[in-house]
């Protein structure tokens, strides 16, 4: 019993041990959460809020500025003068007649003897200048002089060789027309035609009546030969019934016959109708007599023409045999054709020669007794020669007859021979008179050349000479210079002394002792007669609130009480802003006092207006951080929300937000401890 | 008899090793949660190097951290108010659940003990069935509840159900249970009223079932999840059992940390109750 109480007393105590280990943990646990939610509160960024209020935005412009003078008087002195002494400093308040500096007077000294050294020089040129000029004028006119007197030579010596030009053409000309007035006979072309005609004429007229011989030569001939064949069939002797002349007419006519026979051979189309024509009578005899004339004119020719048939005719028989046997074997087209042509002249050879040869067959067996038809035939032969020798003998007489009356051949030589001689002269002459025309002309064009050449050069002698203002310059120069040096002497008169025209502030010094002055001021005054300016400069944003002729209010340094101005001036600035002037009142102010100006403007009323505090910029764009609540694991917080606003105005104060954004219960930061993200926690800061 | 001495020692030993290695891979996790609590966040990547780029390979452990940090406690215990906000929270829910079944059932748990009522059998059976139910089954039925009671989205709804829980009924039915009704009988006999004799005799003795019961009840409201995730949603009501799968695997470190200190109370009551508890088990039928 004692055993199980004391177990229990053990197990109680460990219970009692173990529950205070374990409230100790959570006390633990619970000053953990104390000091956690410290920290994490602690880290919060703290926050300022406001809510956006209805408001006019006014615009203020508050600015400092500085007086500065109306108007300044420039203090000038001769340039070039050494600087000895500056008695004022700028911002020192001078009177007229006060000295402002000094100029070093030996220096001086030595520029007043320096111009006068430049003024002698001066005119030491002006009248060297003067002197040349006359010299200048007097050359120009000898010059004129010489120009007229070679203009009259020159017209002189021209119209002489003209002149002389001219009598050399006249002359050639005369010439030339009395060549021309020479002339030499000269027979026309028709005339000289007309006589070549004539002689022509009795020349073939003379070929005509030997060829008509000749024609009835053999016309006799082969008569005689057809009686010789007729004979000779008959068989009984002629021979005492004819004459010599016959028997020597039938002998050349048995050399003709081979002559005809042989030409019949050789000629093909042509010798065939002579053939024929021959065989048909005497009308076509002459035709052929005339196509032959003048070859077969002599005796000579014809017996070596007879020679040459007779070799032809051989050789051509022997070919027409062998023609026509290859006729007969070959069938050949062309040889036909050609055959064809030759068989008929054959044809007609054969024919006759049968003819002839059937018709002397029956006369070979009346030779023996003649009949009375062959006596017939034979005395019909006997006339037609003897006719024929009635007509060749008065054929022999006409040729007689005509060779007595001879035409002579006409002959011109001398004629031409003279005409040429007289031709050749007169394009002489005519060169001549060309050569003199064209001589004649040169002279004329040089005469008119040189003439012109020589009024150019007296035109140009009289040309009046280029201005000349070198002397004026000189004498402008010298007056300058006179006035420079009446000046200096002045300021030496005044032991170089540089005083003041009127009161004023000095505002500017530009010289320094020991210096030159240069052409610029020395010095610079204020005007004291003309009122002082307030000087400031605005930013571009104020200058939307600042315009010209508005009023201002200006309050200097030192006066208790604001001034209404004006602003009668403003520009633009370099650093993006305005420069502002304003003319103060007369007797307002001194140059180098300070003020300030202010300018309120009344804005429009707007139902959203937040501190400028509240609102930030990014990239050209406007935002708030509202304060919104959120539950999260430890509760409800505040957390910070980034919005998009435009604002409608905005002064140094306030910016007037546009509505629909934000309304006029939204919270919306306008301080913070850290800079915010967006749905960052913050701790509203307590009022 | 010598050898068998030997063989005996022998087989008691193999026996220890196999109980000891059982009880070390059953310790494992805390080990793991323990000394993950105090890893660097370049030991915990080299160990969950396959977790983090979802690569191959096998998450790999250390025994001892190579740099030990208590980075991840004093950023738990000073840096992160939200753990307390939950913890609290969950000792607010907890606490609550307890005192009111302490209130609802050990009445109920008398009553069903010591009276003899007409149906009692009938009604503890159905009490048994509704025990036996899982959260899921009656999950719907009580939200629609517990939205006409307009108790959604706050810690009642929560700690109402639990409160009603038939589970502790049933433990401390047990503790009561083994009170000698001769007792009961003899109180009776000496004047003891009904009130007097529950909570002088009743609760005196059915203690170690009462006990029994807020233990087995603290750890199973503690690490609660369903409940508070399908009633609350609020997070600031959250219990610190929704804590934990908040945080993500870059934050492993502090994961550790926050279940190692939420281990602690549990470890407390276990320490506290452990006699108790074997017993509830007893009552409850759990053992044996």
């Amino acid at each position: 019993m004692m055993e199980k109480d004391e177990e229990k007393l053990l197990l109680r105590r460990r219970m009692e041990k173990w529950m205070k280990i374990f409230l100790i943990f959570l006390a633990f646990v619970w000053l953990c959460t104390i000091i956690s939610k410290s920290i994490y509160v602690s880290g919060l960024p703290m926050v300022k809020t406001d809510t956006a209020s209805k408001k006019y935005v006014e615009h203020i412009v508050n600015t400092d500025g500085i007086v500065t003078a109306g108007g300044e008087i420039a203090v000038n002195t001769q340039a070039g003068l050494r600087v000895d002494k500056i008695y004022v400093h700028e911002g020192d308040a001078v009177q007229a007649g006060d000295v402002l500096f000094t100029i070093d007077t030996s220096d001086l000294t030595e520029l007043i003897s320096a111009k006068e050294t430049e003024l002698s020089k001066l005119q030491c040129n002006l009248s060297d200048w003067q002197v040349n000029a006359m010299i200048d004028a007097q050359k120009k006119e000898v010059a004129i002089l010489w120009a007229k007197e070679d203009y009259e030579t020159a017209d002189k010596e021209t119209a002489v060789a003209k002149a002389r030009a001219k009598e050399a053409l006249d002359k050639a000309e005369a010439a030339l027309g009395k060549h021309l007035a020479d002339t030499v006979p000269y027979t026309a072309d028709n005339a000289r035609r007309n006589a070549w005609d004539a002689y022509h004429d009795w020349v073939n007229k003379g070929y005509g009546i030997a060829d008509k011989i000749t024609a009835k030569e053999r016309e006799i001939q082969d008569l005689e030969e057809q009686l010789a064949e007729l004979e000779k069939h008959v068989g009984k002797e002629t021979a005492s019934e004819e004459d010599g002349q016959p028997k020597v007419l039938s002998g050349s006519v048995g050399a003709d016959t081979d002559n005809t026979g042989g030409t019949k051979d050789t000629n093909t189309g042509e010798d065939n109708s002579d053939a024929g024509n021959t065989q048909n009578g005497a009308e076509n005899t002459d035709g052929h007599g005339n196509a032959d004339t003048g070859t077969n004119t002599d005796a000579a020719d014809s017996t070596e023409n007879e020679s040459e048939n007779a070799n032809t005719d051989d050789t051509d028989s022997t070919e027409n045999e062998s023609e026509n046997t290859n006729t007969d074997d070959t069938d050949s087209t062309e040889n036909e054709n050609e055959n064809a042509n030759t068989d008929d002249t054959d044809s007609v050879e054969n024919g006759n020669e049968n003819t002839e040869t059937g018709a002397l067959a029956p006369d070979t067996k009346d030779n023996q007794n003649p009949s009375p038809a062959d006596e017939e035939k034979r005395t019909e032969l006997l006339n037609k020669i003897k006719k024929a020798n009635e007509e060749l003998l008065a054929l022999r007489d006409q040729l007689t007859k005509h060779d007595r009356d001879v035409v002579t051949q006409p002959d011109y030589s001398a004629e031409e021979a003279e005409y040429d001689a007289w031709q050749n002269t007169k394009l002489t002459l005519e060169e001549t008179v060309q050569q003199a025309k064209e001589g004649y002309n040169d002279a004329s064009y040089t005469r008119e050349v040189t003439l012109r050449q020589k009024l150019r050069e007296i035109a140009n002698a009289e040309t009046t000479s280029r201005a000349d203002s070198t002397a004026s310059l000189y004498e402008l120069d010298i007056k300058q210079a006179q006035k420079q040096m009446e000046r200096l002497q002045e300021i030496r008169q005044q032991k170089g002394e540089i005083k003041a025209e009127q009161d004023g502030i000095i505002s500017k010094i530009q010289i320094e002792v020991g210096g030159r002055t240069s052409d610029t001021a020395a010095l610079l005054l204020t005007d004291a007669l003309r009122p002082c300016q307030f000087k400031f400069s605005i930013t571009k944003e104020e200058g939307k609130y600042v315009h010209l002729n508005d009023t201002v209010e200006l309050k200097l340094n030192g006066q208790s009480t604001a001034t209404e101005v004006t602003v009668d001036y403003l520009t633009e600035n370099t650093q993006g802003g305005y420069d502002v002037l304003c003319m103060l009142p007369e007797n307002m102010g001194q140059p180098g006092l300070s003020g300030t100006i202010q300018k309120a403007v009344q804005g429009e009323y707007h139902e959203l207006a937040l501190p400028v505090e509240a609102v930030f910029e990014e990239r050209d764009t406007f935002y708030v951080y509202t304060l919104n609540e959120k539950e999260g694991i430890l509760g409800s917080e505040y957390y910070a929300e980034k919005i998009k606003v435009q604002v409608k105005d905005q002064n140094d104060r306030f910016a007037a937000i546009e509505a629909g954004t934000i309304s006029k219960d939204t919270k919306v930061i306008t301080y913070s401890t850290e800079e915010l993200k967006q749905g960052q926690s913050v701790r509203p800061q307590e009022k | 008899m010598r050898v068998r001495k030997i063989f005996r020692c022998a087989s008691e030993a193999v026996t220890k090793l196999i109980f000891i290695a059982a009880g070390i891979v059953i310790c494992a996790p805390v080990f793991l949660v323990v000394t993950g609590s105090v890893m660097g966040k370049g030991d915990l990547y080299e160990c969950l190097a396959p977790v983090f780029e979802q690569g191959t390979g096998f998450v790999t452990w250390k025994l001892i951290p190579q740099y030990p940090t208590m980075e991840n406690y004093i950023r738990l215990l000073f840096y992160s108010p939200e753990f307390f906000v939950l913890f609290w929270n969950s000792v607010k829910m907890v606490g609550l659940i307890l005192l009111g079944q302490m209130v609802v059932g050990v009445p109920a748990a008398w009553a069903f003990a010591i009276y003899e009522v007409r149906g009692k059998n009938v009604l503890f059976t159905i009490y048994v069935v509704l025990m036996l139910l899982p959260f899921q089954v009656t999950m719907l039925s009580s939200y629609l509840t517990l939205d006409r009671l307009s108790l959604l989205d706050t810690h009642w709804a929560v700690i109402m159900p639990a409160v009603f829980s038939t589970f502790p009924i049933f433990i401390i039915y047990g503790g009561f249970r083994a009170i000698p009704k001769s007792l009961i009988e003899a109180a009776r006999i000496d004047g003891a009223g009904e009130v007097y004799i529950f909570f002088m005799v009743g609760i005196g003795l059915g203690k170690g079932g009462i006990l029994s019961a807020l233990v087995l009840g603290f750890l199973e409201y503690w690490n609660m999840i369903e409940q508070p995730f399908a009633f609350l949603e609020d997070k600031t009501l959250w219990p610190l059992s929704l804590y934990l799968p908040e945080i993500s695997w870059t934050q492993a470190g502090f994961a550790f940390a926050a279940s190692v200190v939420m281990l602690i109370p549990a470890i407390f009551v276990f320490v506290m109750g452990q006699d108790y508890l074997e017993q509830g088990i007893i009552y409850s039928g759990l053992k044996g």
